[in-house]
C-alpha cells in the first residue's frame, strides 16, 4: 500500500507535534570542579565516613572538598549565599524584634540596608535555632513592622535573630545576566573555558585563582569592585573582552557581584585542595604506596586529618578569603602615586628610556630594546617553577599556564587602561598572575619618567628615537 | 502554542506538492522556534533559587570534633624535660657528578655579574663522605607540649649574589619579616610560589643591603615552596614557612640538629628537591628521651633521586 501524500503530511504533523511538545528534557546546569580537585584521591574529593556518630545516630560524614564547596556555594540553579563572604547578595537584612502571639514577629531593618521595606512576602532566618528556614509572610504591617508568618516554625525564633527578606535578588540577576553575556567565553563556572574560549587568543580569564590582572590596587591586594566594573564598562583593548557600557549600573553591579562569587568559589576550592594535595593527590598516594605505605594506612591518615585539622583549615581559608576581598575595596589597597605626574617632556622621556634600558630595571629583557615585546626572555624555554615540568612553548608563562606575551608597546594599546595613572599602577604593582613584577620600591618620579617614555613609544619616528638628543636645525645662516 | 498547532494542522492537511515543501520548512522553523527548549542549559531564562548559608557553617564541627589521638607528637608529659634529635642525611651510593651550573666567564645573561665566579648546581649538593645538604627536616605540625616559635622582631634575611640566592634552603617562622637583599648591581626580581600564602613578585633594587623589599608568610606550608627570579631563570631557592621552631636544614655535611623537643615519639618530614616525589620520608618516627640526644641517620638511595 502506498502512502498517499496526505497521509505522509498527516504523519509528519503528528510526529512534529509530539517532538515539539516534549521539548528537550529538563537540564540542570552544574559547576565544574577544577582539574586540581579531580587530581585528589576520591576519598579526599568526596569525603569519608567518620567513626563517631552524629546527633541523629547516623555515621557522621566528614565532607571532602566537593561537599565543602557545594555547601557554601551551591549549584548554578540553586545558589547558596554564604554570609561570610563580602558579596552583596541583595535583599534587606534585619533582625527579629519582639516575638508576639499568633505567629507574629516584629522585625527591625537597618537603615543602611534600605530601611523597612514596603512589602515583605517571605523572610529567611539566618541565625538562632531556626537558621536556614524560609517562612512566607501572610500579612505585613509596615507601620508597626509586624509580620504575620504563615507556618509555625520548628523552633521558636528569638529576639535578635538575624533575617533577610527579598534576599538573593542581586545574585539571581547576576546569574541570569552572566549566562546571557559572559558564560559563552568565561564558562558557567567562570573557568575561562566556555564554548567560544577555544577560538580566542588571549584566552578569557579563569576566575578561579581569584586573580585579576588589570587593577588599581597594589601588588598584594585583590581586584576591587571598581576595577571589575571598569573592566566591564571599558572592556579590555586588544582582546576579545568587549565593553558593556550600555548596561545600566544596576546590571553592572549584579554582574560584578556574581563574578566575585565565582572567583571566591574557585579560590575557596583551590585553597582547600592545597591543604590536601601534597599528601593526598593521586600522584602523591601512588608515590607513597610505591615507597612502602599501605593504602589502608594512608586512608586512616586522611580520616584523622579530615576529622581533626581540616575543619580548622576550612574555617581559616574562609576567613582569609573574606578578609582579602574586603580589604581590596579599601583606600589602603589602592596604588596612589606620592607625586603628581612629571610633565611629559623630551628630558623626561629620555630619563624614562634610560631607566627602561638600565641594568637596574632591564625592562628591555622582556619588552625588547625598542619596546616591541620581543626581548630575550621571550625565546627561553622555562620550567613550571612548581612542578618543574618544561613548558612546550618558549617564553615566560603566567599563573594560568598561558604564554605571557610581554606587551608590544609600539601599538599604544594598553590592556589595563591608557590613562597615565593606569600605566603607573601597572609598573608599581606589576600585573597579578603574570610575570610582570611590581616595582613598588622605585621612586615615584622615576616611574612617571618611564610612563612618559612608554606613552611616547608609539609616536617615535624611529625606534629608540627618544634616546637621541634633540636635533637642531641644520641650516646655518650665512 | 495552540494557534500554531491549529495552523500547522490546517496547512498540512490541505494542499499539494508545493505546499508540502513549504510546510516542511514551516514545521522545522516552528518546531525550533517554539519548542520547549527554553530551559536548555539552565540559560538566562531560568531564575535560580538562592538560599542563605550562615557564616559559621562548619565551625561548629571544628569545635565539637575530638582532637586526633596524636600519639605521634609528644604525648608524654613535658614535665620530663626536652631532648634533641640530631643526625645526618646520607647518600648511600655514589653521587652523580653535577657540572657547574654556570662556569666563570660563560656567555650568559648579565655575564659580568652572573658569570663572574663559578656557580654550583645546587639541586644536589653532596659532601665528600656522602652527606646531603639542603634537606629540610621538620615536624608537620607543632607538637603537644612543645615551645612556641621565638618571638622576635628580627627579620630573616634572604640575599642574592652573583645571581645566586643565599641561602638555597631557608626556614622562615610564620609572621617574621623576610627581607630581600641584593648584592648585585643588576635587576633581579623575587617571585615566590606558595600554596597557602600569598605569592610575591617584586623587583629588587640593585645593591640593596637593607631589604626595602620585605614580606612575611602568614601560614605554615606542608612542604617547601619554590622561589625564583624571572630575569635569571636558573636562580632557584626554597622557603619553608613553619609555625613552630622544630625545623632544620642540613648543612654542607648533611648534618642537622633540632633541640628542645618534648620527650616522646615524633614524626618528621624529610624533604629534598631532587628526590622522586620530593619526600624522602613523610613520617620518620623518632623517639626523643628527656635530656638525651637521639641520633638518626637518614639514608637516601641514589635510585630515589630525580634531577629535574
Amino acid at each position: 500500500m502506498s502512502l498517499t501524500s496526505r497521509t505522509v503530511r498527516g504523519l509528519t504533523a503528528a510526529v512534529s507535534l509530539l517532538l515539539w511538545q516534549s521539548g528537550c528534557s529538563d537540564f540542570e546546569s552544574s559547576f565544574v570542579y577544577s582539574e586540581r580537585t579531580q587530581s585528589l584521591i576520591t576519598e579526599a574529593q568526596n569525603g569519608m565516613k567518620s567513626k563517631s556518630k552524629d546527633d541523629s545516630g547516623d555515621e557522621a560524614v566528614m565532607p571532602g572538598v566537593k561537599k565543602l564547596v557545594d555547601d557554601r556555594f551551591g549549584s548554578p540553579q540553586h545558589l547558596n549565599a554564604w554570609l561570610k563572604l563580602p558579596i552583596d547578595f541583595g535583599g534587606t537584612a534585619g533582625t527579629i524584634g519582639e516575638v508576639g502571639e499568633n505567629n507574629t514577629v516584629v522585625l527591625a531593618f537597618d537603615e543602611a540596608s534600605g530601611g523597612s521595606p514596603k512589602a515583605v512576602e517571605m523572610i529567611q532566618i539566618l541565625s538562632g535555632d531556626c537558621a536556614g528556614e524560609v517562612v512566607s509572610v501572610s500579612a505585613w504591617n509596615a507601620v508597626t513592622s509586624t509580620a504575620t508568618l504563615t507556618t509555625a516554625l520548628k523552633a521558636a525564633p528569638k529576639s535578635g535573630d538575624s533575617i533577610v527578606t527579598g534576599g538573593g535578588e542581586v545574585l539571581k540577576n547576576g546569574r541570569s545576566l552572566y549566562q546571557r553575556h559572559c558564560s559563552h567565553c568565561h564558562g558557567t563556572s567562570g573557568d575561562g573555558n566556555g564554548p567560544t574560549a577555544q577560538y580566542l587568543y588571549p584566552r578569557p580569564r579563569d576566575y578561579r585563582h581569584g586573580v585579576f590582572k588589570f587593577t588599581t590596587t597594589n601588588d598584594q591586594s585583590k581586584a576591587s569592585r571598581e576595577d571589575l566594573a571598569r573592566i566591564l564598562k571599558q572592556g579590555i583593548a586588544g582582546t576579545y573582552m568587549p565593553s558593556f557600557l550600555l548596561l545600566p549600573d544596576s546590571e553592572i553591579h549584579s554582574l560584578v557581584e556574581y563574578v566575585r562569587f565565582l572567583a571566591m568559589r574557585g579560590e575557596f576550592e583551590r585553597r582547600l585542595v592545597n591543604e590536601l594535595a601534597s599528601d593526598y593527590s593521586q600522584t602523591a598516594v601512588t608515590g607513597r604506596i610505591k615507597g612502602g605505605e599501605k593504602r589502608a594506612d594512608i586512608l586512616k591518615d586522611l580520616s584523622e586529618f579530615l576529622a581533626s585539622d581540616f575543619p580548622d583549615s576550612v574555617t581559616t581559608t574562609g576567613d582569609e578569603l573574606a578578609e582579602a576581598w574586603t580589604a581590596a575595596d579599601t583606600e589602603d589597597a589602592k596604588v596612589i602615586p606620592s607625586v603628581a605626574r612629571v610633565p611629559d617632556s623630551p628630558e623626561s622621556r629620555r630619563r624614562g628610556r634610560e631607566l627602561y634600558l638600565s641594568k637596574a630595571l632591564n625592562c628591555a629583557d622582556c619588552h625588547g630594546i625598542y619596546g616591541q615585546g620581543n626581548g630575550p626572555q621571550t625565546t627561553i624555554f622555562e620550567k613550571n617553577p612548581v612542578t618543574n615540568e618544561l613548558y612546550p612553548e618558549p617564553g615566560l608563562h603566567d599563573v594560568w599556564d598561558n604564554v605571557n606575551q610581554p606587551r608590544n608597546l609600539t601599538y599604544g594599546i594598553y590592556r589595563g587602561g591608557r590613562r597615565p595613572v593606569d600605566l603607573f599602577g601597572r609598573i608599581h604593582a606589576g600585573i597579578k598572575g603574570s610575570r610582570m613584577p611590581s616595582f613598588k620600591n622605585q621612586p615615584h618620579e622615576d616611574i612617571w619618567h618611564i610612563v612618559n617614555y612608554v606613552l611616547s613609544i608609539p609616536f617615535e619616528v624611529e625606534p629608540g628615537a627618544a634616546a637621541k638628543p634633540a636635533q637642531t636645525a641644520a641650516v646655518t645662516v650665512p | 502554542m495552540r494557534d500554531n498547532g491549529a495552523v500547522l494542522f490546517h496547512v498540512l492537511t490541505v494542499g499539494d506538492a508545493m505546499n508540502f515543501r513549504f510546510t516542511s520548512i514551516l514545521t522545522a522553523v516552528l518546531f525550533l522556534g517554539t519548542s520547549g527548549c527554553g530551559q536548555y542549559g539552565g540559560g538566562a531564562s531560568v531564575v535560580p533559587e538562592v538560599s542563605f548559608v550562615p557564616a559559621e557553617l562548619g565551625a561548629a564541627n571544628a569545635a565539637a570534633s575530638p582532637e586526633a589521638a596524636d600519639s605521634e607528637s609528644g604525648a608524654e608529659a613535658s614535665a620530663s624535660g626536652p631532648g634533641t634529635v640530631s643526625g645526618r642525611v646520607v647518600l648511600k651510593d655514589a653521587a652523580p657528578a653535577l657540572p657547574m651550573l654556570i662556569k666563570a666567564g660563560a656567555d650568559v645573561k648579565d655575564k659580568e655579574v652572573c658569570a663572574a665566579v663559578d656557580i654550583p648546581d645546587e639541586r644536589l649538593v653532596v659532601s665528600g663522605d656522602g652527606g646531603v645538604a639542603n634537606v629540610f627536616v621538620y615536624l608537620a605540625k607543632a607538637p603537644k607540649g612543645g615551645k612556641p616559635a621565638e618571638k622576635t622582631d628580627e627579620a630573616v634575611l634572604f640575599d642574592q649574589k652573583n645571581c645566586r640566592f643565599l641561602p638555597h634552603a631557608l626556614i622562615v617562622p610564620t609572621g617574621r619579616t623576610v627581607k630581600i637583599l641584593s648584592d648585585d648591581p643588576i635587576a633581579h626580581n623575587t617571585h615566590t610560589y606558595p600554596q597557602k600564602n600569598d605569592s610575591i613578585n617584586s623587583g629588587v633594587a640593585p645593591g640593596d643591603r637593607e631589604g626595602i623589599l620585605n614580606f612575611s608568610y602568614r601560614r605554615a606550608e606542608a612542604a617547601p615552596l619554590a622561589v625564583s627570579c624571572d630575569y635569571h631563570g636558573w636562580m632557584k631557592a626554597w622557603h619553608l614557612p613553619v609555625d613552630h621552631p622544630y625545623a632544620a636544614v642540613t648543612d654542607e655535611n648533611g648534618k642537622f640538629s633540632i633541640p628542645d623537643l618534648p620527650a616522646g615519639t615524633h614524626a618528621f618530614v624529610v624533604w629534598h628537591e631532587s628526590v622522586q616525589g620530593n619526600f624522602v620520608e613523610r613520617k620518620l618516627s623518632v623517639t626523643v628521651k628527656s635530656g638525651e640526644t637521639t641520633d638518626v641517620t637518614i639514608d637516601l638511595p641514589a635510585s630515589k633521586l630525580a634531577l629535574k
